[in-house]
């Protein structure tokens, strides 16, 4: 069995309005991964930016998967929740982000989006809050489903995550 | 037959500087932070710096070295530093005023980071009032709070400044299957005929013999003295 480690944090999110914001993350994995140790979901806290500009998190990610396919590399399906001034919670934006396959320190960008909607609820979204929610994550996962949508580019979500592979070399797999 | 301790990790660094926009002083407390089968073999693993407050060019330098050996059983919960940042106030009262947190890098080299501290902020306008009237700032019961991720959710924060430091990493493994860098990873054959060179690596003279790891980057030879093998 192959096995993948990972530890880092979700450092920052930028570009979202106010930034006041939290990150709720799960993984998605294929059929052959398996998550030995680690939470595969969680949520970080709500940061409030008042001397930057900027939501930084630093929320720790740790997590021991174990492989016997290449397929499926596991994945990091995003949610960003926004909080505005009168505690109320909307979802500013969708995201993913692949593991990274190889070793090492990566420093690594997620791009987000919300889905669009019509004139009117856009101009609701505007004005009142609220939006357009998925039904369900899977159009993070499915490009079949994920062509239906149409959305409108939010911010980014900043990570920096280390990576240890074990036994890759064994398989014969170079990565 | 007992499982050796299959990772050692060495860090040297040194706390560089800080940026606390609205405070004028600070300093910086480093906690080395080990969980589950994880040990600190040596090494401080706290550090607590001076007070330092800005200078003419308006910056604040920490200046704090640290150093640790730390051993483990498997890279999982890789160990982490937990900053927590104070400021002395105008009446000579220590306040809290950052924590953050840096997982350990797992790269072997020189690492540079920007560690961003963040606050707890009070839950309600009242609370904050209160809070200015009497002169205390929210602080975390448990100041190692952020090496964790559980309950992060339930709190709501603001982050007042950060901390540059650098972090320079070794990496002892008895277990050759890690692979802690990218490079050329070569599918190792299971004769071990490594006499003729099959690959940059092998004529860069990295020797491969019997229980040795052979990852491109090798850990420093005098870091491995500060590990004692049993």
């Amino acid at each position: 069995m192959a096995e993948v480690f990972v530890s880092g944090i979700i450092a920052s999110a930028k570009g979202f309005g106010d930034n006041r914001l939290s990150i709720r993350y799960q993984l998605s994995l294929g059929g052959g991964w398996r998550v030995v140790q680690g939470e595969a979901e969680g949520q970080t806290q709500t940061d409030c930016p008042s001397v930057f500009e900027n939501a930084y998190f630093g929320h720790p990610l740790d997590l021991h998967l174990a492989t016997s396919s290449i397929q499926g590399w596991p994945r990091l399906l995003l949610q960003v929740w926004h909080h505005d001034d009168y505690g109320r919670q909307e979802i500013a934006g969708y995201g993913t982000l692949l593991l990274p396959t190889s070793p090492g320190k990566h420093v690594l960008t997620s791009g987000c989006w919300r889905p669009k909607g019509s004139w009117r609820e856009e101009m609701m979204h505007k004005l009142v809050g609220g939006g357009l929610q998925l039904t369900s994550l899977s159009a993070l996962e499915d490009p079949s489903i994920r062509e239906k949508i149409v959305s409108v580019s939010v911010g980014t979500v900043r990570f920096e995550l280390n990576v240890v592979t074990k036994n890759f070399q064994r398989y014969g797999i170079l990565c | 037959m007992e499982k050796s301790d299959a990772v050692s990790v060495t860090i040297h660094g040194n706390v560089r500087t800080t940026e606390f926009p609205e405070e004028s002083n600070v300093c910086v407390k480093l906690h080395t932070v080990v969980t589950g089968d994880w040990k600190v073999m040596t090494g401080e693993s706290v550090v607590l710096s001076s007070f330092s407050y800005r200078g003419t060019d308006n910056q604040i330098f920490i200046d704090l070295p640290f150093e640790c050996g730390l051993k483990g059983n498997s890279p999982f919960m890789w160990p982490r530093i937990v900053l927590n940042c104070f400021t002395k106030d105008t009446s000579g009262k220590d306040c809290v005023v950052g924590y953050g947190v840096l997982p350990v890098p797992s790269e072997p080299g020189q690492h540079i980071h920007r560690v961003h501290c963040f606050m707890p902020e009070s839950s309600s306008i009242v609370q904050r009032m209160i809070a200015k009237l009497r002169g205390v700032t929210a602080e975390f019961v448990d100041p190692l709070l952020p090496a964790n991720s559980d309950g992060r959710y339930a709190c709501r924060t603001s982050t007042r400044g950060y901390v540059d430091l650098e972090i320079n990493v070794s990496i002892k493994s008895s277990e050759t299957g890690y692979r802690f860098a990218p490079g050329a990873t070569e599918a190792r054959s299971n004769n071990n005929s490594m006499n003729v060179p099959s690959s940059i690596a092998d004529l860069a003279g990295i020797v491969a013999a019997g229980n040795e790891p052979s990852e491109l980057f090798s850990v420093d030879e005098e870091n491995e003295e500060l590990v004692s093998k049993n």
